[in-house]
């Protein structure tokens, strides 16, 4: 990569949004971004054996459209965000019953991409909130951070039972025997863990499910200055984030490293080593 | 300088609604408020803000007591952390934690960020009694103040409504909302077949269903 070598190690922004063709959208994706796959290391799965009985009810509606006149009463007075600020309250138990009422209610999409508390994109499911976060909230925000604790030191607080993973907290809490408990309740301690796994979400633009990216940016032009290190300083240096694929193509066009990786590759002709 | 009292009225469908006096400090929770008080002081001309949001009389006289009610609470809540965080006591982490002060100094600001937040989500017993209206008020309410831009009151009235649905039945659902139920007989068989795995208890297998 002759062209990226010598550029200054700090994230810059063009002056101007770069443009690109639509069809050049998943070439631009598979050269300037990848998936972190560390943070797959889920914490909850079910064989998908188990999933495949119900997923169909659960992902279609009735193959007809419902009828324009038969609306969802009082609930279909209000705009679609506002639905959902409602639907995002329920318990799982009430929303299954709503969702029995009429053809329409069965049709109204839950889906969000967006972290609770800051509302930017949340590639993650906060553990103790069962909310979706995004990296930073992780960290930082209240809600979703788990800390260590020991046991006879929480009374009252529900333990997590710690995994291996990029936070290491399994290592941590065996080394020194304390329990990971929801930050929010140990209020107010604070300590950075991740009690949170990734979760796809829904991609309207491919009626699919996606998974969160990261900039190839700065993988590949720090890599020297944080041989070792993880994913989150990398962000920090390049003034970024985890991105969802729509958002992952609005960040490009302003990245000028980003463009330089595209066009080192020919536009996507070939892959850089 | 900011009036220290703003007029607005209902100007929708050529109607001229009531005019409504509010404080300046109430208007500004609401952010569509904020930004026409902004644009009128600009021209500098304040005298009554036409609203269009197709809000009645009688939702817009709502919306303005439950402002006038928690004007204040931002200030009072961050009060009410600082003076808990200021307290040596509650400023150390829980017993044995092992988080030294200094980290715990750093984390201040965004606990007392997180902490008002926490604070400003809690119903209160006024919240409560203000939301014991008939149901089509309860949605007027939300869709005026999601117009209006006050964040708060959207998310206390989407409380409310979903607390209306928590526990009740499909068909209580259908009656409170007035939901009409248009699923085929075929439909609502499959719908047993399918889901009935996920709440066995529930009304899909009375009477109702057949």
């Amino acid at each position: 990569m002759p062209i990226l070598a010598h550029c200054t190690p700090r994230w810059i922004g063009s002056a101007t949004l770069y443009q690109f063709r639509d069809e050049q959208a998943n070439a631009i994706a598979r050269v300037a971004r990848y998936h972190e796959a560390a943070t797959d290391r889920s914490v909850i799965w079910s064989p998908a054996s188990e999933q495949d009985g119900v997923r169909q009810s659960l992902e279609t509606s009735f193959p007809r459209t419902s009828n324009p006149g038969i609306l969802l009463g009082f609930l279909g007075s209000m705009p679609l965000e506002l639905l959902h600020n409602v639907f995002l309250r329920l318990d799982l138990d009430s929303l299954f019953k709503l969702r029995q009422t009429n053809l329409r209610s069965r049709q109204a999409e839950l889906c969000t991409e967006n972290c609770a508390p800051c509302g930017q994109f949340g590639g993650f499911m906060s553990l103790p909130t069962w909310t979706r976060c995004c990296y930073r909230c992780m960290q930082l925000g209240t809600e979703a951070q788990v800390l260590l604790c020991r046991s006879k030191e929480s009374p009252g607080l529900a333990p997590f039972e710690a995994v291996r993973g990029p936070a290491q907290l399994a290592e941590l809490a065996q080394k020194s025997r304390r329990t990971p408990v929801s930050f929010f309740h140990a209020l107010p301690a604070r300590h950075n863990f991740m009690g949170a796994c990734a979760l796809p979400y829904y991609y309207a633009r491919r009626h699919g499910r996606a998974r969160h990216v990261v900039c190839w940016v700065p993988a590949r032009f720090f890599e020297q200055e944080f041989v070792g290190d993880n994913l989150e300083k990398c962000e920090r240096k390049a003034g970024e984030k985890i991105f969802s694929q729509a958002g992952f193509l609005e960040y490009f066009r302003s990245c000028e490293h980003a463009q330089l990786l595209w066009e080192s590759s020919g536009e996507g002709g070939h892959d850089l080593a | 300088m900011a009036p220290t009292h703003i007029r607005v009225k209902n100007v929708d469908d050529d109607r001229d609604g009531k005019v409504f006096t509010i404080t300046y400090q109430d208007a500004m929770q609401s952010g569509i408020l904020k930004d026409l008080i902004s644009d009128f002081e600009d021209a500098s001309f304040v005298d009554t803000i036409p609203l269009t949001g197709n809000i009645s009389d009688h939702t817009l006289s709502r919306i303005i007591s439950w402002l006038m009610i928690h004007s204040g609470d931002v200030a009072r809540a961050t009060e009410q952390v600082k003076e808990f965080l200021g307290n040596p006591q509650n400023r150390q982490p829980p017993t044995g934690l092992g988080m030294d002060e200094d980290a715990v100094n750093k984390a201040l600001s965004s606990q007392e960020r997180t902490l008002v937040a926490e604070k400003l989500k809690t119903l209160t017993p006024w919240d409560v009694q203000f939301f014991e209206v008939p149901t089509d008020e309860v949605f007027d309410i939300l869709i005026a103040a999601n117009y209006l831009d006050i964040q708060r009151l959207v998310n206390i009235a989407s409380q409310t409504v979903a607390n209306m649905i928590k526990g009740k039945t499909t068909e209580q659902i259908r009656d409170l909302f007035g939901i009409v139920n248009d699923f085929t007989p075929e439909e609502e068989d499959e719908l047993r077949r399918t889901e009935g795995w996920a709440l066995p208890h529930c009304d899909w297998t009375s009477e109702q269903w057949q």
